[in-house]
């Protein structure tokens, strides 16, 4: 029972209130019923009423709060509960074996919502727990201390097998049938359109970046810690950290407020980009977190493609993949920081140059008067970065909402903005000056941890900045953020963060456990990547690289099978060998010691027989060896004193064994 | 190295010679059950850990497997002959397990097969058959242990016991493992004592006055020490109170005085069962007084006399009457 509850905790983060209610209420009954002997439903005709309508009114519940289809949340409550309403009226075997059962699935319910190596640590306790409670109702006599050794080492025996079945057992991809809307948790991802002017609403349950960018979305990623993407860069090269913009959706249309990718008509299905190069290529492997959406994230600018999966790169420089990101998946990916795009022409220019009519009409009229007073329009993008350099913007987290025309709003009157406030009206300065501009946003920067060198994008990165065209030389990448707040890109958006977003305020004062706290951390981060890499998204692929690196050739299904047999096989043999093993080792220290001695003398030939003594042993042993005689008698008189007297010591005993070495 | 592999397969000779079997059981069906469930919901939903999580239940049951052979293989066993018992008592099977392991041996359950219970086409149909008699929560480590298995003496004459199924569940209740002992011993059941009526007056043939001689019943001859199966209210307290010797008193009665238990004697009663149960009933009682008594049944006549010898003679001829 107290196991049950064990389990069940963890669930109820994520559950509502009323299944922790119901959970609770049954577990105070069951104890109520062993404190002071209240009744239990099968006491009592009308208790058992009550309980039976009470578990189908959960049931009903149930339907209610998540709809007749039974996913991942339903199907945990409904489990949740039915496991408190069984503990009440847990009397036979049977009953108690369902509720062992029912644990078993609780705990497996945990997987589809965390991952991490706590919980599983957690949940590996949980298994031994249950295994005691089975083995406490077959041997109700024993303590139980001895009953949890025993489930321990069950558990701890059966560890050979899972890692064969785990690693070996051919893999299929799922799912087998449609999964429920709610099968995963798309923590966190960029937003697909973006809005000017609304005030980041704190603690959204689910921060993302999405197609369309409402500004004040990616203010709200960075409150989430979530990860993003991590990179492991080959060799450990990591470029600059000005460099390390994760290019992701890119956004042309306006209404004034909102910003929204090419429409699907507009773009064309077998674009031509010209693409030149300059410097060497960095190449990279990217673990990418599952978002739901097609897009996969490349260091700016990507110039091949990811080999294992089918992915194509739109011409404003999207690389996205097939199918949406269900789950995370890895791809190599070579990229260059330093590229000519589209420097010839480009066939979305139009798009670039649109803005509403009749909109930021004091921004049109900045654009025009500074666009007269430049040479040319590289000179005008000086200017207007002048302009936010000089001016008094600041670089602000949480901004003052916008109203009316945001974006003459932000540039002429609140000034306090973040990475899309400045890529937004940057853009809008472009465009009104007849610059082509586009927004493109993603991630910008990223931690690396010293300890496994792998860069971590979390959903704090994310950032927007501007692309703008010019003849002969294409787009360029214009990041308005950094003339602001130089920090965005020097050091990366957590240099921007409260302290106690990095690192606890007890810390803060003194630099040593500041350091220790960070050192910590990336280590503890480091054994969590390769854990989410080699066990949380262990699948086919990863198998079939695995088993290759393992020096399998061509590894299939048939392949993994016969070695799975015969890995059991070997498995079984070895367990079946510990459990059986004929003599145990002695509990006892001197008679473990007397074995060894007794081991050496088997070596020439004298081994001592079921029935005899030591002394007759040894009388045996001073025959066959008489050049032994006085260790041999030494050693078994030490051996009887020890044992049957308690007068003789102990080292003294285990040394003259150590140094008995008998030879023929 | 070779000598101390040689020493394991001589240990290994030793082994008890019986045959364990092991199948899962009902929950261990279950739970098979379950992990395939769960093993399919973590393909379906491509969760890594939910594979790792089935996978370590799949190791669970097979060390539990091994976990359960273990804990009956090295169990060896002896039987003794089992002494005569009374219809629908029990017989005593005295048993002598001996736990060769270095661990306890836990929960071992003791089940029966009836002889002349039908085989069954379906081989598994046969477990259900099986008669849980007695448990045995606990054999130290390389101990021993004497154990009366009680088995159901259904009627009386020979009774042939059957086949004892020694199982265990132990650890998890996941697997049952058991072995069978087969007893080939052929037990004596006596009649069930039972009845009513007294016991009828001694005559003696020559010698007329009954009451007389009855009076002799009670005649003490003196102290005897206690043997097993001695009459409770004939021990001796206060002289046990005495010196801690337990003895039980002795009585007799002149010599030729004599009862002779005869099948007239239960006529009235219709069923012969009944009148088998009476005459045991008879034979007890007098026993117990210390009577001197003999047994008159339509073929077969045993001469008066008196011991747990005679006593023995005169019961199994009750119990084979007829057969």
């Amino acid at each position: 029972m107290a196991t049950l509850t064990v389990i069940a905790i963890p669930h109820f983060f994520y559950q509502p209130l009323w299944v922790a209610a119901i959970f609770w209420l049954m577990l105070g009954w069951r104890v109520m019923h062993s404190w002071k002997g209240w009744r239990l439903p099968a006491d009592n005709r009308a208790l058992k009423l009550l309980h039976s309508s009470s578990a189908v009114l959960t049931i009903l519940l149930v339907f209610y709060s998540y709809g007749i289809t039974i996913g991942r949340d339903a199907g945990v409550a409904l489990l949740t509960t039915m496991a408190a309403f069984k503990i009440v009226e847990i009397r036979s075997l049977r009953d108690y074996y369902l509720s062992c059962f029912m644990g078993f699935f609780l705990i497996i319910t945990h997987f589809f919502f965390q991952q991490s190596i706590v919980i599983v640590l957690l949940m590996l306790l949980n298994v031994i727990l249950l295994i005691s409670c089975m083995i406490t109702v077959n041997d109700p006599v024993n303590t139980t201390a001895c009953r949890l050794k025993q489930s321990g080492v069950i558990v701890l025996q059966a560890v050979p097998m899972m890692l064969l079945l785990f690693i070996l057992f051919p893999r299929i991809s799922g799912p087998i049938w449609g999964l429920p809307n709610d099968a995963m948790d798309i923590p966190d991802s960029l937003p697909d359109t973006m809005t000017l002017g609304e005030v980041p609403r704190q603690n959204s349950a689910i921060t993302g970046m999405s197609d369309n960018i409402t500004i004040g979305n990616i203010s709200q990623l960075i409150q989430s810690d979530a990860i993003a993407f991590r990179v492991r860069f080959e060799n450990n090269q990591i470029p600059q950290r000005q460099h390390l913009y994760w290019r992701g959706p890119v956004l042309w249309h306006t209404d004034g407020k909102r910003w929204l990718p090419l429409k699907n008509h507009q773009k064309n299905p077998n674009p031509e980009l010209q693409i030149h190069v300059a410097g060497e290529s960095t190449r990279y492997r990217i673990t990418l977190e599952p978002h739901d959406r097609r897009w996969l994230f490349a260091l700016d600018f990507p110039t091949d493609y990811p080999s294992n999966m089918q992915s194509r790169l739109t011409e404003d420089g999207e690389l996205n993949s097939l199918d949406p990101i269900k789950q995370r998946i890895q791809y190599r990916l070579s990229s260059h920081t330093s590229y000519l795009f589209n420097p010839q022409s480009d066939s979305n220019l139009q798009y670039g140059l649109t803005l509403p009519n009749d909109s930021h009409p004091r921004t049109v009229r900045l654009a025009h008067q500074l666009f007269e007073n430049s040479k040319n329009e590289q000179h005008y993008i000086e200017t207007v970065l002048n302009f936010f350099r000089t001016e008094n913007f600041r670089y602000s987290l949480s901004p003052p909402a916008l109203r009316g025309d945001t974006v003459d709003q932000f540039l002429f009157e609140t000034r306090q903005g973040f990475c899309e406030h400045y890529a937004a009206s940057f853009t809008v300065l472009m465009r009104a000056a007849g610059i082509p501009a586009r927004i493109v946003t993603g991630y910008q920067g990223g931690e690396v941890n010293p300890v496994d060198q792998v860069l971590t994008v979390r959903q704090r990165d994310a950032h927007a900045w501007t692309e703008v065209w010019l003849p002969q030389q294409g787009w360029i990448r214009v990041d308005p953020t950094s003339v602001v707040s130089s920090a965005r890109v020097d050091s990366g958006i957590q240099e921007l963060l409260p302290a106690e977003r990095r690192s606890p305020k007890v810390l803060a004062n003194s630099d040593r456990l500041q350091a220790l706290w960070q050192s910590a951390r990336n280590n503890w981060e480091a054994l969590n990547s390769a854990w989410e890499l080699w066990v949380v998204s262990y699948g086919p692929e990863r198998q079939l690289d695995l088993l290759k690196k393992l020096g399998m050739q061509q590894p299939d299904w048939q392949k993994m099978i016969y070695w799975l047999a015969m890995g059991i096989a070997l498995v079984f043999i070895w367990i079946a060998w510990t459990t059986l093993r004929l003599k145990a080792a002695p509990q006892d220290k001197a008679q473990r010691s007397y074995q060894e001695f007794c081991n050496k003398l088997a070596r020439t030939g004298i081994t001592r027989l079921p029935h005899e003594g030591p002394q007759e042993f040894a009388l045996r042993a001073e025959q066959a060896l008489p050049q032994y005689q006085q260790q041999i008698a030494t050693i078994t008189r030490l051996y009887l004193h020890l044992r049957y007297r308690g007068d003789a010591v102990e080292d003294d005993f285990f040394r003259t064994v150590k140094q008995f070495h008998p030879h023929h | 190295m070779l000598e101390r592999y040689k020493q394991y397969w001589h240990h290994w000779r030793q082994q008890p010679r019986h045959r364990v079997f092991i199948l899962p059981s009902r929950y261990g069906l279950s739970y098979a059950l379950l992990i395939l469930v769960m093993l399919f919901g973590a393909i379906n939903y491509n969760n890594s850990l939910g594979h790792l999580l089935s996978f370590l239940l799949v190791g669970i049951g097979h060390v539990a497997m091994h976990h359960s052979y273990r804990n009956l293989r090295q169990l060896d066993y002896q039987l003794r002959q089992a002494e005569p018992a009374f219809c629908s008592q029990n017989i005593l099977l005295p048993i002598h397990l001996i736990n060769q392991s270095p661990r306890s041996i836990r929960q071992l359950d003791v089940a029966y097969l009836p002889t002349d219970t039908k085989q069954g086409w379906w081989p598994l149909k046969q477990f259900s058959r099986y008669v849980l008699l007695t448990k045995i929560d606990h054999i130290s480590a390389e101990q021993n242990h004497w154990h009366s298995i009680p088995i159901p003496a259904s009627k009386r004459g020979w009774q042939t016991l059957g086949r004892i199924r020694l199982s265990s569940v132990y650890p998890v209740g996941l697997l049952r493992s058991w072995f069978f002992i087969d007893v080939a011993q052929r037990v004596l059941v006596y009649p069930q004592p039972a009845g009513k009526k007294p016991l009828p007056f001694p005559s003696v043939p020559e010698q007329g006055d009954v009451i007389q001689d009855q009076q002799g019943l009670d005649d003490f001859a003196g102290f005897q020490r206690y043997r097993e199966g001695d009459a409770q209210h004939h021990i001796a307290w206060k002289a046990l109170a005495r010196d801690g010797v337990l003895r039980t008193k002795q009585f007799s009665r002149p010599a030729g005085q004599e009862l002779m238990l005869q099948w007239q004697h239960v006529a009235e009663l219709n069923d012969i069962e009944t009148k088998l149960s009476q005459l045991c009933q008879w034979v007890l009682s007098a026993e117990a007084a210390g009577i001197r008594y003999g047994l008159s049944l339509p073929q077969q006549t045993i001469a008066a006399g008196n011991g747990e010898q005679h006593r023995h003679h005169c019961l199994k001829s009750l119990a084979l009457y007829g057969q």
